[in-house]
């Protein structure tokens, strides 16, 4: 068996906005436009994964949070109605997905090979979270390759940012060695946003563009700088500026799934490529990929 | 006077380890505490159980449950190995209406949803097993905005409680929120299960000592701390909503049923009885409020009145006398062995006229300097004008005092000798 693989890791955050603006026939509410920088970011993402022949999709999603340790799916495949409890009126996504239930056991057990706390989640009654399956959806929208979802752990929340960092690279550290040894290609997806204040209301017509803006000046400078540092493949950089960047933008990054997937690459010094920034609801969010067709030894791993 | 149409209020745990089949000794106590409030529930006039859940929060605004009936299966995230929890509401559509109206005209933007599919909160799944399996009663469930801080939510407490006396069905009010809430985050036997630490099982008994001298005031300014220092689930701001949906009654009771761990996070079960409707105050400072002061501070009315009552800014006081707080009698009066009057010091009378007159103005942040008008009646105008004449005047002078008119009467209700009757204004 070949060497399994990450042919990419991407930054895909997950407002539901998007799914309901590109009127997925999955979701029962269809909007007719808006947030297109961030939808056509997507877009040219699924171009570029399209030439990788990806064979699995791995999401870590923050809102699947977890107490006692960090949990993967080991079902077969679970089928349901994905509602947003925040945005009902614009999520409510029909979604059928399959697992790759081995390579999910493999990365339980190497994580615990790092010394985390891990489970398996095998009740066919769980509900994904409406943040794996926005980004599972925007990355992919015809749900034709298997997944693997991983829990974010609650450690940044209820320990600390730096607490929840060590866990989270621990975890993308067992991640990669899984998929190495599963001879897959591989595709992370980091499903956050950046800054994450929203405003608390919402416009008359939804995608009504003309209310869309970033929820304050500071953020939007923030978060144009985290960019330039993943354009200038400064991740190292990145990821210890990460706590003060959270701090001070409320950054959903805190729950982990950006460090992990850092991580995983094995904190990468080649620029990563921006598909798009813009602000849903005032929360700043950006598609970034990182690609193994720029790596070639790039990697300090 | 309103109705009390709080049945009574809760505070009760949900976290999904109570539905477990099997429970620790631990466990076992919760679930009994939680049969007893449900037998007192099913036993109260209550037609409706109003939920409010630390377990559910919303962005835009506040969110409430506007479907008739809400039924399906849901799999908690983190303890999806306990099993699959069932759960069925019947929702009463019109208190959800009043709920979004009365939060709406605080100033948040309220919604009622009605969405098949959308996920309940296991608060209150856990909440409703325990309670209203078979959804006997009706169900509100109000969620509260990330964003709120203490004032806010005692502020979407108060909407509710509007909500429920525009409703006019007698309402259970269940709130479901942990104390401490630093989980174990490794693996563990239910049965060793305890608190967290010693800090947080301290805070805990702290809380509930509190929350059982009914001083929900102060738990609600140590909410911050509490927090702080023993991860309160979600800083304890589910104790403000409960505090805003009894502002205007004074709690007759308190009782802590339960107190418990659950995976290191602190579990309670309390009551919390509103006075009943005989006694039932309307909020002092409000349009026609009356306040009635309890026997310790002034005399207790001797007949079917107020100690005052207000309309728009003046505050009108009943006709008050020397007598002394908590039934102990007159002030300066003698008595024969027969139990006769035998002399009174109208100067002592005077002086415990206007200490009673202070302690009502008192409940209004108001001091004697806010009285705009004074009728005295005297029994004996003859003997006793200059002694009151006098002592009266150490209280107000010409320039800056009350209107006052005095009149002899033939007798007084009590065998005093002197009553004043009193108007302040509220400035
Ligand atoms: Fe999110």
């Amino acid at each position: 068996m070949a060497r399994g693989k990450i042919v990419a890791g991407i930054l895909a955050p997950h407002p539901p906005h998007l799914v309901y603006a590109e009127a997925a026939p999955q979701n029962e509410v269809h909007g007719s436009c808006g947030w297109e920088s961030l939808r056509w970011g997507y877009a040219a993402c699924r171009e570029r994964l399209r030439a990788l022949q990806a064979e699995v999709l791995l999401v870590h999603s923050p809102h699947w949070q977890t107490i006692v340790g960090h949990h993967v799916i080991a079902v077969d495949t679970l089928k349901g109605l994905a509602v947003d409890p925040i945005f009902p009126h614009i999520f409510r996504y029909h979604y059928e997905v399959n697992f790759e239930v081995a390579l999910a056991k493999k990365i339980a057990e190497e994580a615990r090979v790092e010394g985390l706390t891990t489970a398996l989640m095998t009740n066919p009654d769980f509900c994904l979270d409406y943040g794996s399956v926005t980004s599972l959806h925007m990355v992919n929208p015809q749900w034709d390759l298997p997944v693997v979802v991983l829990s974010a752990n609650n450690s940044p929340y209820y320990f600390s940012t730096t607490k929840g960092m060590e866990e989270m690279t621990k975890l993308g550290v067992a991640t990669r060695r899984a998929i190495e040894q599963s001879g897959k290609r591989c595709v992370l997806l980091a499903s956050n946003s950046l800054s994450h204040r929203h405003f608390t209301e919402e416009p008359a017509v939804i995608e009504d563009m003309s209310a869309e803006r970033i929820y304050q000046h500071s953020h939007y400078q923030w978060d144009m700088k985290v960019l330039a540092m993943m354009r200038a493949g400064r991740a190292q950089e990145l990821l210890e500026l990460l706590p003060h960047y959270i701090e001070e933008t409320a950054a959903e990054v805190k729950a982990g799934a950006l460090t992990w997937m850092l991580a995983a690459l094995g904190v990468p010094t080649y620029g990563a490529e921006v598909h798009g920034y813009g602000t849903v609801i005032g929360t700043g969010n950006a598609v970034v990929g990182w690609y193994e067709d720029v790596e070639q030894g790039a990697s300090n791993v | 006077m309103s109705k009390q149409l709080i049945t009574a209020l809760y505070m009760v745990p949900g976290l999904p380890h109570l539905l477990a089949a099997e429970q620790s000794p631990q466990g076992e106590e919760l679930r009994q505490a939680y049969g007893r409030v449900g037998k007192e529930i099913a036993a109260s006039e209550a037609e409706v159980i109003l939920y409010f859940s630390s377990q559910w929060f919303s962005v835009l605004g506040t969110m409430v449950q506007g479907r008739r009936e809400i039924s399906g299966k849901q799999v908690d995230g983190n303890w999806h190995h306990l099993g699959t929890l069932p759960y069925h509401f019947i929702i009463d559509t019109s208190l959800a209406e009043l709920c979004c109206q009365e939060i709406s005209a605080s100033g948040v933007p309220a919604k009622l949803i009605d969405y098949q599919g959308f996920p309940v909160d296991t608060g209150c799944i856990v909440a409703q097993t325990l309670l209203n399996p078979d959804a006997r009663l009706a169900s509100a469930i109000v969620s509260f905005n990330i964003y709120s801080n203490e004032a806010a939510m005692v502020a979407l407490g108060e909407a509710c409680r509007q909500a429920v006396e525009q409703h006019g069905k007698k309402v259970a009010v269940v709130v479901v929120s942990g104390l401490s809430q630093h989980f174990f985050t490794e693996p563990m036997d239910p049965r060793a299960d305890a608190i967290y630490s010693a800090g947080d099982d301290q805070w805990n008994r702290r809380i509930l000592d509190l929350m059982e001298q009914g001083k929900l005031d102060e738990v609600v300014a140590l909410c911050p701390e509490f927090a702080q220092e023993a991860a309160a689930d979600l800083g304890f701001k589910a104790i403000c909503w409960l505090r805003g949906m009894c502002a205007a009654n004074p709690l007759a009771s308190a009782a802590v049923y339960s107190y418990q761990a659950i995976w290191g996070t602190g579990a309670g079960v309390c009551k919390f009885t509103l006075a009943p409707e005989a006694q039932l105050l309307a909020k002092p400072r409000e349009l026609g409020a009356i306040v009635v002061l309890d026997g310790t501070k002034a005399p207790a009315p001797v007949g079917a009145y107020p100690h005052a009552r207000r309309v728009g800014n003046q505050l009108f006081l009943s006709g008050i006398g020397p007598r002394l707080p908590e039934g102990r009698g007159i002030a300066g009066v003698e008595w024969d062995e027969e139990g006769k009057l035998v002399a009174y010091d109208i100067s002592l009378q005077v002086r415990q006229v206007f200490a009673n007159i202070a302690a009502i103005l008192e409940e209004f942040s108001l001091g004697l300097d806010a009285i705009v008008d004074v009728q005295v009646f005297l029994t004996a105008m003859k003997n006793d004008f200059a002694d009151f004449n006098r002592v009266y005047a150490e209280y107000f002078d010409l320039q800056t005092g009350p209107t006052r008119t005095t009149v002899e009467v033939g007798a007084l209700p009590t065998p005093i000798a002197v009553e004043f009757k009193v108007i302040a204004e509220i400035r």
